[in-house]
């Protein structure tokens, strides 16, 4: 369903990676692993439309990736580095301008539907909190909590686990679990071992070549 | 399709380079003869205005940097749009390149509009509509070039400048509608004309000589850097 | 679509009543930057109340500026643009709905301070609805305006003094119509054309301006 063909992308002058060429179909991940700089959240970018690669290509049910094509993006999940939180706002409104401008329908944007998630999260004793006061870990959470309401097919997280403490990790090793289970997609990049074998999981590794 | 083929290929920095290089030297060669014609011709040959006596001279110098200041604007509305469509670098390169000197006859244009007004009507600056559109242009010029400098990624230098330069483009014709709006409005009957309704022959050769002499100089001086780009891009030369 | 708009438009007026200081300064910024004209004229009303119009309508250009430098810098360091470029919605409705906000955030305010200035600059207080009039007119169209520019920059350093190096040429048309509006309603001549000018230029921008904007925020934040 994602399809890469020999990807390569070039950021300033170094070139990151060259002729990567993979497949993912429905019930499948994929796990990119490699140094800091090796081009890992690069190549994440490239898979979710954001950035266009140099060489190659990535089609989405045999189709090129066109930027902007809403049938792609309302069945993309996409976490980069920073959480994408308002930090002014409550976890509730933040649920619900995401969803809003997200692919959720009418039903799951309610907010019955986003305290179920935050109660599943361990988050819903700070549901009407700005987000500024809540710690990194719990942001990380928030942003995930769309995860929980209304997932879409395919998951581009770029380091999830990062403060994350261990309940956190488990909820959302479960939830990719899940997800995988039901024929989802998931695309991460993490340093976060694996201890449970029943995800296959496709590895990349990506290396950085001393100059 | 031979023109389509052409096209195509001035797309590809190698033979862009080649082209360009074997066209300089005629070009040059070309621009310089002109320019010299239009100077002598503008200084000597042409005879005084009835009006304005041999003030009227700094037509050869204001006229053609006037004209070609919005020309080169014009080439690099045109060049942001081959980029934004197609993502050809060379257009990047070209645009890039066009500013400056754009730049450099808009202050050309102003600095020898002001000289010709102090002899013709006493005043340093006067704020009619086409001084006033050419500084406004300025403005434009100085945004671009300040975004392309300000910018630290050349991708994303070359597409934000590329929007900056097809708004800007949009919107010169407003600009320039209202700011005749509003001269009319303010000045009343002291407009300055600069072009005579109808031109002696031996006043206009020189001129479109100055014109091709200046519009000819500017695509020397964009060839030479957009090669310069070419070899800088390729690493080495092509 | 609708619900998205409203989504976009309720987000950002709730961001701007919970900061509500940072959002009351550029009305003050414009209430000082007009009352600073009369100390470097010195106090002779009428010639103060000539230049009135030209007056305010600087000064809430000046003022807009302000408030465009802030507006994508918080999302742009939340990494929330990303959330913008990759939802299903069209870019150019999500803008929309953030101009129509940062309209309504600048504009109400700013609509009520103009008598307040008129007072100051000793403006006839008959002209006020046609001022009124050209600022309900200009203020959008300013604001779409400028935020091509407020997305064109995001993340710069230089980002404050560039984006108006940028926007004010692209704003000089919209303040000629505006403050001749009110000009000519002094002097008691006909403002209609001038009116109609600013309307055509809003119906303009309300149109291109998001797409402007939206293809600006693309480059930002999708160029490699």
């Amino acid at each position: 369903m994602l399809k890469a063909n020999a990807l390569g992308c070039d950021r300033g002058n170094r070139e990151l990676f060259s002729k990567l060429t993979f497949e993912l179909r429905p019930g499948s991940a994929l796990k990119i692993s490699g140094p800091n700089g090796a081009g890992k959240s690069s190549l994440l970018k490239i898979l979710a439309g954001l950035w266009q690669p140099s060489v190659g290509s990535v089609t989405w049910r045999g189709q090129p990736l066109v930027s902007g094509d809403p049938v792609f993006l309302t069945q993309l999940f996409y976490l980069g580095h920073q959480p994408g939180i308002e930090p002014l706002l409550t976890p509730i409104e933040n649920c619900q301008w995401q969803l809003g401008i997200g692919s959720a329908s009418a039903i799951d944007q309610r907010t019955d539907k986003i305290c179920a998630a935050l109660q599943a999260l361990g988050l819903q004793a700070f549901a009407n909190i700005p987000c500024e006061r809540l710690s990194k870990g719990q942001c990380q959470r928030l942003a995930l909590a769309r995860l929980w309401i209304q997932p879409p097919l395919l998951w581009i997280l770029d380091e999830p686990y990062t403060g994350l403490d261990e309940i956190g990790r488990d909820l959302l090793c479960k939830r990719v679990l899940e997800h995988v289970q039901q024929g989802g997609i998931v695309v991460m990049a993490t340093h976060q071992q694996f201890d449970d074998g029943a995800i296959l999981w496709q590895q990349i590794r990506l290396e950085t070549v001393p100059c | 399709m031979r023109v389509m083929d052409v096209f195509h290929r001035l797309g590809s920095p190698k033979y862009c380079y080649q082209i360009l290089g074997y066209c300089l030297p005629w070009v040059s060669l070309l621009c310089a003869g002109l320019m010299v014609y239009g100077v002598f011709g503008g200084l000597f040959l042409a005879p005084p205005d009835y009006q304005q006596g041999d003030g009227f001279r700094m037509i050869y110098i204001h006229v053609p940097a006037a004209f070609l200041s919005l020309m080169i604007y014009g080439i690099i509305f045109v060049s942001s749009v081959i980029y934004v469509v197609w993502h050809i670098k060379l257009a990047d390169a070209v645009a890039k390149s066009s500013a400056l000197l754009g730049a450099t006859y808009t202050v050309i244009a102003l600095f020898s509009g002001a000289l010709w007004g102090k002899p013709m009507w006493g005043t340093w600056w006067i704020w009619d509509a086409r001084l006033t559109s050419e500084l406004i242009l300025l403005f434009l010029y100085v945004g671009y070039m300040g975004l392309r400098s300000a910018i630290p990624n050349p991708k994303r230098a070359a597409q934000a400048c590329a929007i900056l330069a097809i708004v800007g483009m949009m919107d010169i014709p407003i600009i320039h509608f209202s700011v005749d709006w509003w001269a009319t409005l303010h000045q009343g009957a002291t407009l300055a004309k600069f072009a005579k309704p109808s031109i002696a022959p031996e006043m206009l050769y020189p001129l479109l000589a100055m014109i091709a002499g200046f519009g000819l100089f500017y695509a020397v001086i964009v060839s030479i850097r957009v090669r310069g780009d070419i070899i800088i891009g390729a690493g080495k030369i092509p | 679509m609708l619900k998205a708009l409203c989504c976009i438009i309720q987000r950002d007026l709730r961001l701007t009543f919970r900061r509500r200081g940072e959002c009351v300064m550029p009305l003050f910024f414009l209430v000082i930057v007009s009352s600073l004209f009369p100390m470097a004229l010195g106090s002779d009303p009428k010639l103060l109340a000539q230049l009135a119009p030209a007056i305010i309508w600087v000064g809430v250009v000046l003022s807009l500026l302000m408030s465009l430098d802030r507006l994508f810098r918080s999302d742009a360091q939340a990494g929330i643009l990303e959330q913008f470029v990759l939802s299903p919605y069209p870019l150019s409705l999500l803008m929309l709905g953030k101009s129509v906000a940062h309209g309504l955030v600048m504009g109400v305010p700013l609509l009520l301070l103009a008598p307040v200035l008129c007072l100051l600059l000793q403006g006839s207080f008959e002209s006020l609805g046609v001022l009124w009039l050209s600022l309900v007119l200009g203020i959008p169209t300013l604001s779409l305006t400028g935020s091509v520019g407020a997305a064109l920059t995001i993340g710069l350093r230089e980002g404050g003094a560039l984006l108006a190096i940028i926007i004010l040429p692209l704003m000089i048309p919209i303040v000629i119509f505006g403050a001749s509006a009110v000009t000519a309603a002094n002097q008691g001549i006909s403002y209609d054309s001038e009116l109609l000018l600013l309307g055509a230029l809003l119906l303009l921008a309300v149109v291109l301006g998001p797409v402007a904007i939206s293809a600006a925020l693309r480059a930002s934040v999708t160029c490699v």
